[in-house]
């Protein structure tokens, strides 16, 4: 199986083949190959390298060679896109990195809401891009007619206008924004499966750091925020001031249309169910409550504390079948080695998952 | 003929129900929902459980054609429902929130 990398992983790994996962050399080789290989060996090195430490989790990787190779685009490389009501994607540029304003406030805060969530990751959390590459942030506004919605698609991100009647434009809130982006930043890192408990927390993840991106852009500490999420997307005639509530799940909203928002708050409420993958949506109230509690049980900025402890757990521990209890331990875990096994931090958040009932 | 189309999952997670019944439908309006129906073809259509885990925010769509006394209804996740069926689910939505 080990054979000389220029040649014998070139014939095994031939970059016409089906996609480089299914490459069998070792790290340490691929790392030869991008070193002394050829450029198009080079290349498909480097992709199987990026599949394999985001397999592995091992960040160190592409850090070692990041010298001898195409360097990462720097800095932020915005475009939004403009469906026109329809739904090929990306639809028509209407707004690229560096230019002015236009009179379209889709285009504008969606431009605004992907710039500060990147300087979040960036300057926070010192990662570059979605990808840790440098990955352009490609946004695209007005898809589909009155579209009650926003995902990431797996490279882009997508918002709706809203109906008008229930919901608001979903560029309009800037956590939403955060809370895409970070699907993409997990596909990238953890790949939770959308599903179940690895499903509710990705949905919490998203969350967590779409609430850090607002609370970041309005210079907010964890006692100033709202601990909402999608604070006014919601048409005014809708009983409800959010979709979600980070400090008291099952209390965003409560409207005759709409009904009451299912969220629990504890695992003695847990709901199980097979709509929303396994309650993707609804259980991610537990983790969210967590965070929530560990947040404002240190005090300061939440992204200082709290959130290093989420995003580290995101980045490097968690794996895409971790439930609710392998999160708490990790996060646990990495709160220790980040400031200390008997650090305010490391109790609050070990208190905090224990108040939800997780630990 | 009634088509319901029941929307669920999203960022939001807000179950939507959405009807349109050709006995109250303006002549037109409910022969252009007969043809959508007929072109859906959803008794050939595989009534497979939604395939799991699933795509982040993206809906899913129950659509439930009740027609001469019978019954049938398909689930599908917004971004695997063919042309056909797409026609369908954006005219009722079309309809609901015109």
């Amino acid at each position: 199986m080990v054979t000389e990398p220029r040649t014998g992983g070139a014939a095994r790994c031939s970059h016409h083949g089906p996609h480089p996962i299914t490459c069998i050399l070792p790290p340490h080789m691929l790392r030869a190959i991008v070193e002394r290989g050829t450029p198009e060996q080079r290349a498909w090195a480097l992709q199987a390298l990026a599949v394999s430490e985001r397999i592995r989790g091992r960040r160190e990787l592409l850090g070692e060679i990041a010298t001898v190779t195409a360097t990462p685009t720097e800095g932020k490389q915005r475009s939004v896109y403009d469906a026109r009501n329809g739904s090929q994607l990306p639809g028509t540029p209407v707004r690229a990195e560096g230019a002015r304003p236009v009179k379209d406030v889709a285009v504008n805060e969606a431009y605004h809401g992907s710039g500060a969530t990147w300087d979040l990751y960036h300057d926070a959390y010192d990662r570059n891009s979605i990808d840790d590459r440098g990955m352009p942030l490609v946004s695209t506004v007005h898809y589909r007619v009155g579209y009650d919605n926003a995902f990431w698609d797996g490279s882009q991100m997508v918002y709706g206008d809203g109906d008008g009647k229930i919901f608001e434009r979903f560029t309009k809130c800037i956590d939403v924004i955060g809370h895409e982006l970070t699907h993409g930043v997990i596909q990238y890192e953890a790949g939770l499966a959308y599903a179940d408990q690895p499903g509710a927390l990705n949905e919490s993840f998203c969350d967590v750091l779409g609430s850090l991106v607002k609370q970041r852009s309005l210079g907010q500490s964890a006692g100033q925020a709202d601990w909402l999420i999608g604070e006014g997307l919601f048409r005014p005639a809708i009983k409800g001031t959010a979709v979600r509530s980070m400090a008291a799940p099952g209390t965003a909203y409560d409207d005759p249309l709409l009904g009451k928002d299912p969220q629990p708050a504890d695992m003695a409420h847990y709901v199980e169910t097979a709509d929303d993958n396994g309650g993707v949506h609804i259980n991610s109230g537990i983790p969210n409550r967590a965070f929530f509690l560990a947040a404002t049980a240190i005090g300061g900025y939440a992204l200082e504390t709290a959130g290093k402890v989420w995003y580290v757990t995101l980045r490097d521990r968690l794996r895409p079948d971790s439930d609710f209890k392998a999160a708490a331990t990790l996060t646990v875990a990495v709160a220790g080695e980040l400031f200390g096994a008997r650090s305010a931090a490391a109790g609050a958040v070990r208190v905090a998952w224990k108040k939800v009932g997780v630990l | 003929m009634r088509v319901r189309l029941e929307r669920s999952g999203g960022f939001a997670n807000i179950r939507r129900t959405f009807t349109a019944d050709a006995k109250t439908l303006a002549p037109v309006q409910a022969q252009e929902l007969r043809s959508l129906v007929e072109a859906a073809d959803l008794a050939h259509f595989p009534e497979e459980p939604t395939p799991r885990p699933g795509r982040p925010e993206r809906f899913y769509y129950r659509i439930t054609i009740e027609h001469e006394g019978a019954e049938r209804s398909v689930t599908v996740a917004e971004d695997s429902a063919p042309e056909a069926l797409q026609h369908l689910i954006d005219w009722v939505l079309h309809l609901a929130q015109g």
